[in-house]
């Protein structure tokens, strides 16, 4: 005579306790070094920490804080393994293109008769120019 | 009947048929050619102006322009090609281009590789909101109205595919926009989640909320951080130019293909057999994508097909073997529960005889595994006691079959059914329970002036759109059909060429028919004669009737012969051999059709041959290398009989809750109380397993490889999606080990060889192979050795011998139960569109539980009045087996004395077969579960509707013909391309 049992099934996505969770990540990632880099990172990390701080008492710098704090945010979402990947297809793709076929100036030349490739260089000028130009200092003005 | 004609496409002439749509031409030789809106199911629609041509020196649109004959076609005229430019530019006004971070960057974003085959470089009109915020109220999918191009694709696909009739576009309002029942949200609205829409969508405008943030590198960046970088990209836009930044967004389309995997699967649902890709990113299911390969159902689904897989994830999955110790099931390893198994099922074996084990197998499995359990019991065990659960169902509609056209399956295709002049539904909730066939009748009754007689107790769906309603008295439905066939024999509007020269048994069948006169019918039925004659008249006057029909038929003590007296009608009409004509059992689960089909019966090997035919056996002995048994076996319904009577001492169930969805449960729950061992395999724990001795964790469909085979014989092939979770094993595999276990030496590799096995000794599969069954091909039984198959059947005879059909004389003999002075109601009882039978499976995604959380019953409008029954007054439902207390829903649906009861319930409190009767079907065993009186006790006047307020059936659908292009024609600001747009929207 088999009478009905009862049985609550356990879950295979039950989840771990938070200390075995901690333990188990803690160990992966000295596994995969990051342990090492994070701590390379926290060592030279306190130049631009102490300058984003510095300026945290203006408008201007917190904003340049939010920013930085939104690009981490962003960054970190990432699949860092996927970003890996993209580049190496990147980067490979443009090694095999400059070693097989160096452009000659006259195909270079060429190209830039295209208004595309004219706003492109212009864009790249641009920007080069924007990084290079030096900041006056704020305590400079008159 | 097409006439083939030429025409010249840019000096390049080619082959056309008169009437083809030019498009359809241009893609037909390879000619790379932009456009959003045309889609091949849909048609034309013709708003999205980016498909013009020049065609005899005029402007046309290729979508919409069916070839006459002997056209010159340009197409890179510059007029054409400015208008094409112009229309891409507008569409392009309507929708954000951020392709790199949009879910929608899969390489099948239509609009994005239109705009970039179209070679655009410059957006002329900057995108610009419509100013409604993203529509996120729906469960399943959002809408979002600024990444909308108003293409109306989804509108088409709700008005004239599925034909659920709430999109729409209202052209009249100063910004257009989707509307579901004219303007309310998504998720209040009679959208019943079928996907058609979110499918079609050619952007991301309509997106399965799944896919959010899931597909694609960067969809999951944090909105803050997405809108900046959308603008940033804009306003380097003129300087880099949109080809670069399309180049970008092209890469990381690229990228995605290593993150999601698309695998081409069956629905696992009801016995349509939609197929479909799943997307997925490890265990997690992004989306279902049907195509236009899919044999069944094109672009077609229901919203459980569609989005009704979280059951596979759950973490109420069984995952282990589990035995019972004492008062509790224990966690076992696969070796320990297969050893314990082997030792039991030798020892009763060898006590009793292998007549005293029995086996189930069921029609949610593969075909491949429905051959393997025939297999173990017959050739390991030595018993005939075989049978799946299609004997709850639609045993009886084979029968019919086989008794008068001599082969038991739909004796054409679901084209078939939307081809017919006149289709016939009889006890079927199509809508509901076939959704997709349903798409078929709905789509060629609106736009094809297809002919709808619905015969059935409750006035759902179909019955509403129905040119004819017929709803006699429960369990008539044979007299009904007599009636009209004698009605046509005696008014000499039958097929008499057909009858005399492709039937026999005539004059006996003739005979039969007298009783069946239009007032004897008018009374047995409770209907009046002229509507009888109006349904005889309509038969009499279609020049192609399909009949489709389901549990309403079968589910009756005389199911057999009600579903014989619906083949007749078909033989006295000349409704077969044909196209667009038919039978059409409309099979419920996956694998009815196949589960049968590969022998898991108790009569049958696989392909229906007899066990009691030596030459049969002896294909079957020779392959096998063992002696099989020769008598039949016991049936489902026999075995629970044996139980009581002590002669069957164990069982091995497979993948049903028999102890919830037989009838009489209690009953059936007390057998497996007498058992000495009770096998359950599932993937839930279940009130049957409750009962067992040994639970062993199965795989559901997705963590499987094999083939179903749907209602029209279309067999199709299941790919392993996910790998088995934790320690679950797929169904094969189990019952190949538990084989094994036994001393059998089984050593399939795969399920394709169990097919090839199949097809070696069962002359109907013949030509069935793995090869034959890639992506989408399929096979529609019989399929001959060189691999052709049989859409429509009897083309050249019917299944006997002499190639002639049987006309089988009736009688009718009543009822099992009906309601009387104490049990005065009638309580019919079947399925929601939403859930699957008890729900254990649909139950676990939460958008369909929250919208539907439970079953209730649904009480006549006067009725209630009489009781003092309101919507959330719970109700006792007593009959002579048993009680539930069930909430009501008080609604025009049902009538008089009848009550309905949706069988979505797994509690014992108010699960219909708690009172449903041990009655069957005489001639098959199916239960009689539509025969069934209770009584009614009002228990809480108050309480709360069992139907949630954003539940489909409160919304109010907006009927219209499509689109409706001609009313944004007409609009002040559109103005035909390639002139520029005249003002703003």
């Amino acid at each position: 005579m088999a009478k009905a049992l009862e049985y609550e099934v356990k879950s295979y996505l039950s989840e771990p306790s938070g200390r075995t969770k901690a333990a188990a990540l803690l160990e992966e990632l000295s596994k995969r070094g990051t342990l090492d880099k994070v701590q390379l990172i926290l060592e030279n990390a306190s130049a631009p920490i102490s300058y984003l701080l510095e300026r945290a008492d203006t408008d201007s710098g917190r904003e340049k804080v939010g920013n930085v704090a939104l690009l981490l945010t962003a960054v970190g979402k990432i699949d860092a393994s996927k970003v890996d990947r993209m580049l190496c297809l990147l980067l490979g793709k443009t090694r095999v293109g400059v070693g097989a076929n160096s452009p000659s100036y006259l195909s270079i030349l060429r190209r830039l008769s295209s208004a595309e490739v004219r706003r492109g260089v212009f864009l790249l000028v641009e920007l080069l120019h924007e990084l290079g130009r030096t900041e006056p200092d704020e305590g400079s003005h008159v | 009947m097409y006439v083939a004609t030429k025409i010249t496409v840019e000096d390049k002439e080619l082959e056309a048929r008169v009437g083809e749509v030019l498009i359809d031409v241009l893609r037909k030789h390879d000619i790379d050619f932009p456009s959003i809106c045309y889609n091949d199911l849909l048609g034309p629609i013709k708003t999205c102006d980016t498909c013009f041509v020049e065609v005899n020196s005029k402007l046309k649109r290729a979508c919409d322009y069916k070839v006459q004959g002997l056209e010159y076609v340009s197409i890179s005229t510059s007029l054409a090609e400015s208008s094409r430019q112009e229309g891409m530019q507008r569409i392009l006004e309507n929708h954000d281009l951020y392709c790199t971070i949009c879910e929608n960057n899969n390489g099948n974003c239509i609009v994005h590789n239109t705009f970039s085959a179209m070679g655009i470089t410059e957006q002329i009109y900057p995108h610009r909101s419509k100013g409604y915020s993203i529509d996120a109220s729906h469960p399943f999918y959002r809408y979002d109205p600024d990444q909308c191009i108003l293409c109306g694709r989804c509108v088409e696909a709700c008005q004239n595919l599925q034909v659920n009739e709430t999109l729409s576009i209202d052209w009249s309002l100063p910004q257009p926009r989707v509307l579901w029942d004219g303007g309310v949200d998504a998720g209040t609205s009679s959208c019943v989640g079928c996907g058609h829409c979110v499918t079609v969508c050619p952007c991301n405008a309509l997106m399965e909320k799944s896919m959010l943030k899931e597909a694609g590198l960067f969809t999951n960046m944090a909105e803050e951080i997405k809108r900046p970088l959308i603008s940033l990209t804009k306003s380097l836009e003129p300087a880099i130019g949109l080809t670069t930044i399309l180049s970008i967004s092209e890469a990381e389309s690229k990228l995605r293909k290593e993150q999601i995997t698309k695998t081409k699967t069956v629905c696992t649902y009801c016995g349509v057999g939609c197929s479909f890709e799943i997307w997925t990113k490890n265990r997690k299911i992004l989306k279902v994508e049907p195509t236009m390969e899919s044999p069944a159902n094109q672009i077609s689904t229901c919203v459980k097909g569609k989005f009704g897989w979280d059951y596979v994830n759950s973490a109420e999955r069984l995952t282990t073997p589990l035995i019972r110790v004492g008062d509790r099931f224990q966690e076992t390893s696969w070796d320990e529960a297969l050893a314990f198994l082997a030792r039991r099922i030798g020892e009763i074996k060898s006590e009793s005889g292998p007549d005293s084990l029995g086996f189930i197998s069921s029609s949610k499995c593969t075909n491949e595994e429905s051959f393997l359990m025939q297999k173990l019991a017959r050739a390991v065990v030595g018993t005939n006691n075989v049978d799946n659960c299609s004997r709850y169902c639609q045993s009886p509609a084979t029968m019919g079959l086989v008794r008068t056209v001599g082969v038991g399956g739909d004796s054409g295709s679901i084209t078939d059914i939307a081809k017919a002049e006149l289709v016939l539904i009889i006890g079927s909730n199509t809508a509901e329970s076939h959704p997709v066939i349903a798409t078929r009748v709905k789509r060629a009754q609106k736009l094809d002036g297809q002919k709808l007689v619905v015969v059935d107790l409750r006035k759902h769906e179909m019955a509403e759109r129905a040119d004819l309603f017929i709803s006699p008295r429960p369990g008539t439905d044979l007299v009904l059909l007599s009636a009209v066939a004698k009605y046509l024999v005696d008014s000499e509007r039958y097929d008499k060429r057909f009858v005399s020269e492709k039937t026999i048994q005539v004059q006996d069948y003739l005979t039969s028919l007298v009783p069946f006169t239009l007032e004897y019918a008018s009374v047995v039925c409770e209907l009046d004669k002229e509507v009888i004659i109006e349904l005889a008249e309509m038969v009499a006057s279609a020049t192609s009737m399909a009949v489709l029909w389901a549990m309403g038929v079968t589910q009756h003590q005389r199911g057999s012969d009600t579903s014989t007296a619906i083949s007749n009608l078909l033989l006295l009409t000349g409704n077969y051999g044909k196209p667009g004509c038919g039978a059409y059992p409309l099979r419920g689960h996956n694998n009815v059709q196949g589960a049968s089909d590969f022998g898991s019966m108790p009569d049958n090997l696989s392909g229906y041959q007899s066990v009691e035919d030596q030459g049969a056996r002896e294909r079957f002995e020779n392959e096998w290398g063992v002696i099989l048994p020769t008598s039949k076996g016991l049936d489902n319904h026999e075995m629970v009989d044996a139980i009581y009577q002590g002669s069957l001492r164990g069982l091995y169930l497979i993948g049903e809750d028999m102890g919830l969805v037989d009838s009489n449960a209690s009953y059936v729950r007390g057998a497996f109380e007498k058992l000495d061992l009770f096998v359950v395999q599932d993937i839930f724990f279940s009130s049957t397993a409750a009962y067992a001795d040994v639970i062993l964790p199965a795989s559901p469909s997705l963590e499987k490889e094999g083939t179903f085979t749907n209602t029209e014989r279309r067999i199709q092939k299941i790919n392993e999606v996910f790998p088995p979770l934790e320690q679950s094993r797929p169904d094969w595999r189990i019952i190949c080990d538990l084989a094994n276990a036994l001393s059998a030496r089984w050593c399939y590799k795969n399920p394709g060889e169990v097919m090839d096995e199949a097809a070696r000794v069962t002359p109907l599969f013949a030509g069935v192979s793995y090869d034959r069954l890639e992506g989408f091909s399929s096979l529609q039984w019989p399929v001959s050795a060189d691999g052709s198959d049989t859409p429509t059947l009897f083309l050249d005879g019917f299944g006997f011998e002499d190639k002639k059909a049987r006309l089988w004389p009736l009688v009718y003999g009543g009822v099992s139960e009906e309601p009387d002075s104490e049990y005065d109601l009638h309580l019919n009882n079947g399925r929601l569109l939403e859930h699957f039978h008890e729900g254990n499976m649909t139950y676990k995604t939460q958008g369909i539980k929250d919208r539907t959380p439970s079953t209730f019953v649904e009480v006549p409008v006067k009725l209630a009045e009489e009781r003092g029954i309101k919507d959330g007054t719970l109700v006792r439902l007593i009959s002579r087996r048993g009680s539930v207390k069930v909430r009501a829903i008080v609604t025009d649906r049902v009538t008089n004395n009848q009550l309905y009861m949706p069988m979505n319930s797994s509690s014992n409190e108010d699960a219909i077969n708690i009172l449903t009767s041990s009655s069957t079907d005489l001639a098959t065993h199916t239960p009689a579960y539509k025969e069934l009186a209770v009584k009614l006790e009002v228990v809480e006047k108050e309480g709360r509707s069992p139907l949630p307020r954003n539940n489909f059936r409160y919304g109010r659908r907006t009927p219209s013909f499509g689109v409706m292009v001609e009313r944004k024609w007409l609009r002040d600001d559109y103005v035909d391309p390639p002139a520029r747009r005249k003002r703003e929207w």
